[in-house]
């Protein structure tokens, strides 16, 4: 088998995407129960993913269990593999996926659902989880979807809700029990008895028409979670080439668009000395050069002096960069920069005006804005990158003006600063799209007529601005992503009609085909707007059976409260009673 | 300043020279090795790789040099703790100055594992060819052939493949197209992924090809050997 599988890498293009042999790939034996991880994207995309890197190493330091690895192969590889009447395998030892026990889908992103049904058919593995017998692998979805699973739950056997380190484990067991049952393995007994696992969601036996809720899993504390000790380096460059490691988990900002700030509640620290400890673990086992200091909002990082103190000079003295990604505007100073290379500083105001900030719970003010850019310029950044969201509930053209001041002021504070005029800003525009578990879960998506209408509004205003260039995302895609975000089960059918009509790799502006899924919404019957308009707040959304922690009543008080421009401040200051109770635990960690 | 001369197997065969440099950056990293940095901007790591070696083919002849303060025997002891098995050093050398392998190497012995019974003999017959050209497709000319009789130093076949010296550095001949030639005008079958470069020349001041390993002895104040 090996020899078919190298002839095909032989002649396809980056064929390192499919070898393996990473340093510190672990040995695999073929015993035990076996996994395979997949992300339904490229390799360089599925391995710049630390949540797939955690899960594999986890599975893999387990007794008697192995994971393995794969992604979506580029469009030569699968015609190759096609061609040669070869199935979709593993990286580590070229196995067929539809020979494992378990085969795990990380899904991170709306456009990424045809390319599950890719993988699937080039494994030869059946759609949908009703025609799968016990000769099949049991498949599991989970990742940042799973918030919504319901346009792909037709596809799965298991979905994980919330975080897997501790969630996949209890699965593999209770897979071990049945697959070792001396009277034979039966699915269905599987199911039931992994659907008692909390934050497991089994399709088949929990439907619409017979829901239970299902309960999102987190980790109650957060300073030990599972760390691999020694990771995955890849042997080609991939799109994030770095290590990554998390400073927390959760936000306490609320902002009323922002997914990620609710559905990874509650708020739980990494001490310094645990990040320390980590980070040293990751220079001396991997050999980055360099480590994302990750988190929802980096700046709000308690620890963040004390870390950075710690680190320093074990990083300086290895060249090894620390980076800093998601600062927020209000917590931008020099000293988190310092050492930095003074190239390009991004930041996110979110909304033109304070009015509509206000009404996002965006917490930023235009004098926040104005001294953070003031000491940046001073530090010698001459560079700034904005982004900003259109089609926001309640917003007008005068909000959309706001973008263009706040790169007029940018250049006055930038001139007053250094007496130049070379700065370069660089706006880029995105959609609001209303996602589930957030205070705008029931708000109308603005049709492409009227996205179309407010960016080039803000374009062309934009004209009149030297030194600025002006982003914005491509409207149908927008569209797509709001449609399932807001799924229902109904979507399963369009994504198979699409993947058969020709779409795949979706996420990728080349491959996108907006005329494949529209034929494909028309054949399957499905008018867009019923998941784009407004939704009705008397009646349950489709993913309402998930207890994610934060309660209805909280969301449509944030709702409510958007409104009437009120802002709601961080659950650092005092606890909202979004649903958690983790008041307790916060005050501990921040003291 | 140390001169490593390494592997290149396994699934390694496949990362491209400039993914290598960034292996070769990890592994001194991970074995914490004292490598000096250049100054300026944006500091890198003072390393000079060798020629380059096409994408999927093998070698045990790489070489990189590296601008560190150590032992060729702490170094090779270091390097070999960190590294990925697919790069695994074989011998060290401590070097005054920066050999530019890159800039020098001239020629490279190739080995193809192929199955050859019965056809030795008349692909023996192509070292005595004073024209050979075969097929030599780029991206921008598919149709493109090139003359390399030429190139071929040292060319010897046997029942289970072949030992060829030919041009490689500045001036090369691709491995696989003389491979791909051979087995199209001989129906020779070569194994998936058989092609190693086993050994790397520069040429002295007569410009007579002299291996590597030996010009470094010569020049090299320490060595050692895995």
């Amino acid at each position: 088998m090996r020899e078919d599988y190298q002839r095909i890498w032989q002649k396809v293009d980056k064929p390192a995407r499919y070898v393996g042999g990473e340093f510190n790939c672990p040995e695999m034996t073929g015993e035990g129960v076996r996994f395979c991880m997949c992300m339904p994207d490229l390799y360089e995309v599925g391995m710049s993913n630390l949540g797939l890197r955690l899960l594999y190493h986890r599975i893999n330091d387990m007794e008697g269990a192995e994971c393995e690895r794969c992604f979506a192969p580029a469009l030569d590889c699968a015609q190759a593999l096609q061609e040669a009447g070869l199935p979709l395998p593993s990286i580590e030892t070229a196995t067929p996926l539809k020979d494992f026990d378990l085969v795990g889908f990380s899904v991170q992103y709306e456009m990424l659902y045809s390319n599950i049904l890719y993988m699937l058919d080039l494994a030869g593995i059946p759609f949908r989880a009703k025609d799968r017998d016990e000769s099949y692998p049991i498949l599991i979805a989970g990742g940042p979807c799973a918030v919504n699973p319901e346009p792909f739950a037709e596809f799965f056997d298991i979905i994980d809700i919330g975080e897997g380190e501790e969630m996949l484990p209890e699965i593999v067991e209770v897979y071990r029990k049945h697959k070792n049952n001396p009277e034979g393995y039966d699915k269905t007994a599987f199911l039931e008895e992994v659907g008692t696992v909390e934050g497991v969601y089994v399709p088949l036996l929990n439907t619409p028409e017979h829901r239970t809720t299902v309960v999102k899993r987190y980790l109650p504390t957060f300073e030990d979670a599972y760390y691999p000790k020694a990771q995955l380096v890849s042997n080609i460059e991939i799109v994030h080439d770095r290590a990554m490691v998390e400073l927390y988990r959760g936000c306490a900002n609320g902002c009323r668009f922002c997914q990620a700030g609710f559905y990874y509640r509650p708020l739980r620290y990494r001490s310094a000395e645990k990040v320390a400890e980590i980070c040293k673990g990751v220079i001396d086992s991997t050999g980055y050069a360099e480590i994302s200091l990750g988190s929802l909002s980096t700046g709000d990082y308690p620890h963040l002096r004390e870390l950075l103190r710690a680190l320093r000079p074990e990083a300086d003295r290895r060249h090894v960069n620390l980076a800093l990604p998601s600062l927020r505007l209000d917590t931008f100073d020099g000293e988190f920069s310092e050492g930095a290379r003074k190239t390009s500083l991004t930041f996110a105001p979110e909304a033109g005006t304070q009015r509509l900030r206000d009404v996002i719970n965006k917490n930023i003010t235009d004098e926040d804005i104005d001294r953070s850019l003031t000491f940046a310029f001073r530090q010698g950044y001459n560079s700034v990158k904005l982004y900003f969201m259109i089609g926001l509930p309640t917003e007008t053209d005068e909000d959309l003006m706001g973008i263009v001041d706040i790169c007029r002021r940018i250049r006055g504070i930038y001139r007053a600063e250094t007496g130049k005029k070379d700065v370069t800003v660089s706006v880029s525009c995105n959609v609001l799209i209303p996602k589930p578990l957030t205070p705008f879960q029931w708000e109308a998506q603005i049709d492409t007529a009227e996205m179309l209408r407010r960016q080039l509004l803000v374009k062309n205003a934009l004209r009149a601005v030297k030194g600025v260039s002006f982003h914005y995302h491509d409207n149908t895609v927008s569209e797509l992503e709001g449609i399932f975000a807001r799924g229902d089960r109904r979507l399963s059918a369009v994504i198979e009609r699409a993947y058969q009509l020709g779409a795949c790799f979706d996420g990728w502006t080349e491959h996108f085909k907006y005329d494949v899924w529209q034929q494909a919404l028309a054949d399957c019957h499905i008018n867009p707007r019923d998941y784009l308009d407004e939704q009705p707040t008397d009646k349950p959304l489709a993913w309402e059976f998930i207890d994610c922690g934060v309660t209805r009543r909280f969301l449509l008080r944030e709702r409510e409260r958007a409104y009437q421009n009120q802002t709601t401040p961080s659950c650092n200051k005092a606890c909202q009673g979004c649903g958690y109770r983790c008041a307790s635990v916060k005050k501990e960690d921040n003291a | 300043m140390i001169t490593l001369k390494y592997c290149k197997k396994d699934a390694l065969v496949y990362t491209s020279h400039i993914d290598l440099l960034r292996q070769v950056e990890r592994v001194l990293r991970r074995a914490d090795i004292p490598v000096k940095y250049s100054q300026g901007y944006n500091p890198h790591m003072l390393i000079n790789l060798g020629i380059t070696l096409p994408l999927g083919v093998a070698s045990t002849c790489e070489y990189v040099t590296v601008d560190a303060e150590c032992t060729p025997s702490d170094f090779l002891e270091r390097y070999n703790r960190s590294c990925p098995t697919g790069l695994v050093g074989v011998a060290c050398w401590q070097v005054d100055k920066n050999p530019n392998l890159a800039g020098t190497v001239a020629a490279a012995d190739y080995r193809f594992d192929g199955d050859l019974v019965g056809k030795v003999e008349a692909v023996s017959a192509i070292a005595t060819r004073t024209r050979y050209v075969i097929d030599y497709p780029s991206k921008k000319d598919a149709e493109a052939t090139k003359d390399v009789a030429d190139m071929l130093f040292a060319f010897k076949a046997d029942e289970k493949g072949l030992s060829v010296t030919m041009a490689a550095g500045n001036v090369t001949v691709r491995p696989q197209n003389l491979a791909d030639a051979i087995a199209k005008e001989f129906g020779v079958a070569f194994s998936v992924g058989g092609i190693t470069r086993t050994r790397q020349y520069v040429r002295d001041a007569k410009g007579d090809l002299v291996a590597v390993d030996d010009m470094l002895d010569a020049v090299a104040r320490g060595k050692v050997h895995v």
